[in-house]
């Protein structure tokens, strides 16, 4: 994908992504049947797991499909549940629609995280800064048609802003490997706590409860650390980006 | 300005119980006005310049050495020209704080380039290649060619261009920043490399000098922080002179047997090739003493053995096991970014998280830690701030009792082996040798050997019994061998 010219593959990238914003652009294709929308869903989840696998190589497409299904976990079970506690309490009309409204996102998960997680890689923040380099008076020609000196400086250093945002998003996928050998080290069995001799001690309810309590805890502190862990190189980014930026654009084209 | 020495200040306020433990302990509760420097030799130079223009008359040299990392970080911080956040915890909303530090961090006009104590802190690209071209970027060279002949003159292989930053050990990417601050030596007005000797084997040390001299070349100063007892060459000030221990030593048998350790390679976005470590050593096994040294060049595989040895790393061929006495199933470590490995805001916290399920480990660790404490606290005194910090509850509370909580609670389990990975990282040299003794001490009473990795093992010379030194050998092997503990 990488060789293709950037704003073809951009074109590519934002058209795969089209039916994650509307639905309705794959399953208008097929009859009004509740499943057949849901094997629709299916088919474009595949084919946009083919195309990220071909290019990225089946171990790191596999690595985001895990990411994916941990979210998947997290978030669609919980509705789940909370369906069918409700459904107890009060008549559901359109049982059906709500399953595949669930079915829906576990299926629009599974293929967004994928997809971010290629798209952010796909460009490259040295090579966007020459390109601005290249293109250098370009933008403040643009500028001059921007009314207010705000919004020109806004315009002129678009580009490093999202150079910025792309790395920062790049560096998101980077820190698994480092963070994951730190769990590791802690919790050897991965999806479990390294001691845990009272686990049973209570009986087993209160050891599935305490599962479900260690399980949503486990969540909380990867979604913190990974927050705070991609936040952490903005400072970085943004002074080298700059330095860049300026370097380039008094060197001679 | 450079590095983000001043995001991890404004991190460490941010409240959460995660496996990230943020740092409080480094900055918080110094009083500016307090420092305590220490001369270290008659030929020290000291230059406080807190005048707000840091860049001296004539280039110059200066070596500054701290007691503690607190002390050093504040005045990086104060060398950079980065913002001074207020350091109070939990005063203000995480994203307000850290839009502030971004409005203030893009006023900055300080042109000092800061190495962090964690080099890792330096990099901004995803890989060696990029990282270089873009401290490079220039349209007047060819950037493959210039980060090609720039990796050759810092003896770094060809290959790790093309590697990912995350990738690389710890020694390599303190490498590749030094080559990046020679790349980026005529755009600053200065250099600052802080404890710059924790990651760098001895022998590659010039590399470290030969970048200090292409700044003063340039006419441009260089500031070299280091804590009490690093590098005592540079200035000849006297190195700790440390007291035995009186534990014996604890023999133990490294088992190994055609040992393959793969890093699967990628193709996208840029292609990385496989890497493949293969460890071997002469004897199918070699008896060691622990105390035991794990030395070695940079990037040959300390650390990966280490991982392999504590079950966190698979290995993709063969296999390694460790026979102690006392002590049996896999290895446990201290990582060389070891507040990295907290999974809470404090000590404490820590302990509590790993042993909320087990009320019996629980009691133990805690039994553990305070034992510790109270041997730091007796060894150590006249160190108020690395000893008596203590956190909101009242607990005690620094980089020092972060690594003595993750020790506790390796104990409790009594591993095959405990190791510790470049233990003296923030920690000046008599604080790592008193923290590594005593963590000897409590680890032999309980039977469990002890590996100590470092680049720097003159503080724990008297400490260690036996060597394992990794060596590359023929045909891409690393070679394991028993060796006297060096001078």
């Amino acid at each position: 994908m990488r060789r293709i010219p950037w704003v073809l593959r951009l074109a590519i990238l934002a058209s795969l992504a089209a039916p994650l914003l509307d639905s309705t652009l794959v399953t208008r294709w097929v009859p009004d049947n509740p499943w057949l929308r849901v094997e629709a869903m299916f088919a474009y989840m595949v084919a946009i797991w083919i195309i990220i696998g071909l290019n990225t190589g089946l171990d790191k497409l596999f690595s985001f499909i895990s990411v994916a299904a941990v979210m998947v976990i997290a978030t669609v079970i919980v509705g789940a549940i909370v369906q069918d506690v409700l459904g107890l309490v009060i008549d559901l009309t359109g049982v059906a629609a709500t399953d595949e409204h669930l079915v829906s996102i576990v299926y629009m998960l599974m293929v967004s995280l994928p997809y971010a997680f290629f798209f952010v890689s796909s460009f490259s923040v040295a090579g966007l800064l020459q390109r601005v380099h290249a293109g250098s008076g370009a933008l403040p020609r643009l500028a001059r048609w921007v009314p207010g000196r705000r919004l020109k400086m806004k315009l002129i250093r678009a580009p490093l802003r999202i150079a910025v945002c792309l790395r920062v998003f790049q560096h998101l996928a980077e820190i698994f490997p480092p963070l994951l050998t730190v769990w590791r080290e802690e919790h050897p069995l991965a999806i479990l706590p390294r001691n845990r001799s009272d686990w049973q001690v209570e009986g087993p309810i209160s050891a599935v409860a305490k599962l479900g309590n260690w399980v949503w805890n486990a969540l909380w502190t990867w979604a913190k650390c990974l927050l705070v862990f991609a936040f952490r190189i903005v400072p970085a980014v943004d002074d080298e980006v700059r330095r860049c930026y300026v370097k380039l654009r008094e060197a001679p084209r | 300005m450079s590095g983000d020495t001043g995001i991890i200040s404004l991190l460490k306020s941010v409240p959460h119980n995660g496996m990230l433990k943020v740092q409080l302990k480094h900055t918080v509760g110094v009083d500016r006005a307090g420092w305590s420097r220490r001369e270290s030799g008659g030929e020290l130079m000291l230059t406080r310049l807190s005048d707000g223009n840091p860049v001296p008359d004539r280039p110059t040299i200066h070596i500054e050495r701290y007691a503690t990392q607190a002390e050093l970080l504040l005045r990086l911080s104060e060398l950079s020209g980065q913002p001074d956040l207020p350091l109070e915890t939990g005063a203000s909303p995480f994203l307000r704080r850290f839009w502030e530090y971004l409005e203030l961090a893009s006023t900055a006009t300080n042109k000092i380039l800061v190495l962090p104590p964690d080099p890792v802190e330096f990099f901004a690209m995803p890989t060696v290649a990029e990282e270089l071209k873009v401290a490079l970027a220039s349209a007047h060279i060819d950037p493959d060619a210039a980060t090609a002949d720039l990796l050759n003159q810092f003896r770094l292989p060809p290959s790790l261009a093309a590697q990912s930053i995350g990738s690389l050990s710890g020694g390599e990417r303190a490498l590749v920043a030094l080559a990046k601050a020679h790349a980026l030596s005529e755009e600053y007005d200065g250099l600052v490399m802080a404890s710059p000797t924790t990651w760098v084997y001895p022998e590659r040390r010039d590399m470290i000098t030969a970048v200090a001299d292409r700044y003063v070349q340039l006419q441009k100063s260089v500031w070299i922080l280091l804590l009490d007892g690093q590098w005592p060459e540079i200035d000849g000030c006297a190195a700790h002179t440390p007291h035995l221990i009186s534990t014996s030593a604890i023999p133990w048998r490294l088992i190994l047997s055609d040992l393959d350790v793969t890093y699967p390679g990628r193709a996208y976005p840029t292609a990385i090739p496989t890497k493949v470590i293969r460890y071997r050593s002469d004897t199918p096994s070699l008896d060691l003493d622990s105390p035991t040294l794990v030395l070695g060049d940079n990037g040959v595989g300390k650390s990966t053995l280490a991982l392999v040895l504590a079950g966190v790393l698979a290995p993709a061929k063969g296999s390694v096991d460790i026979l102690s006495s006392g002590a049996s199933g896999k290895a446990r470590i201290l990582m060389q970014n070891a507040y990295h490995q907290l999974f809470g805001m404090t000590p404490h916290e820590h302990i509590n998280y790993a042993f909320r399920y087990d009320t019996r480990g629980l009691g133990t660790t805690h039994e553990t830690m305070q034992e510790l404490e109270n041997s730091l606290q007796r060894s150590l005194t006249g160190f108020v701030h690395e000893v008596s910090k203590r956190d909101s509850s009242g607990h005690l509370a620094s980089l020092l009792h972060g690594k003595a909580a993750l020790a506790a609670e390796r104990l409790t389990e009594r591993p095959s082996l405990l190791i510790l990975d470049e233990p003296s990282w923030g920690l000046s040299h008599r604080l790592a040798h008193t923290f590594v003794a005593e963590v000897i001490t409590a680890a032999h009473a309980r039977g469990v050997p002890v590996a100590v990795i470092s680049h720097e093992w003159q503080w724990a010379k008297t400490l260690l019994r036996s060597a394992l030194h990794l060596t590359h050998g023929s045909e891409d092997y690393v070679v394991l061998n028993r060796c006297e503990v060096p001078e």
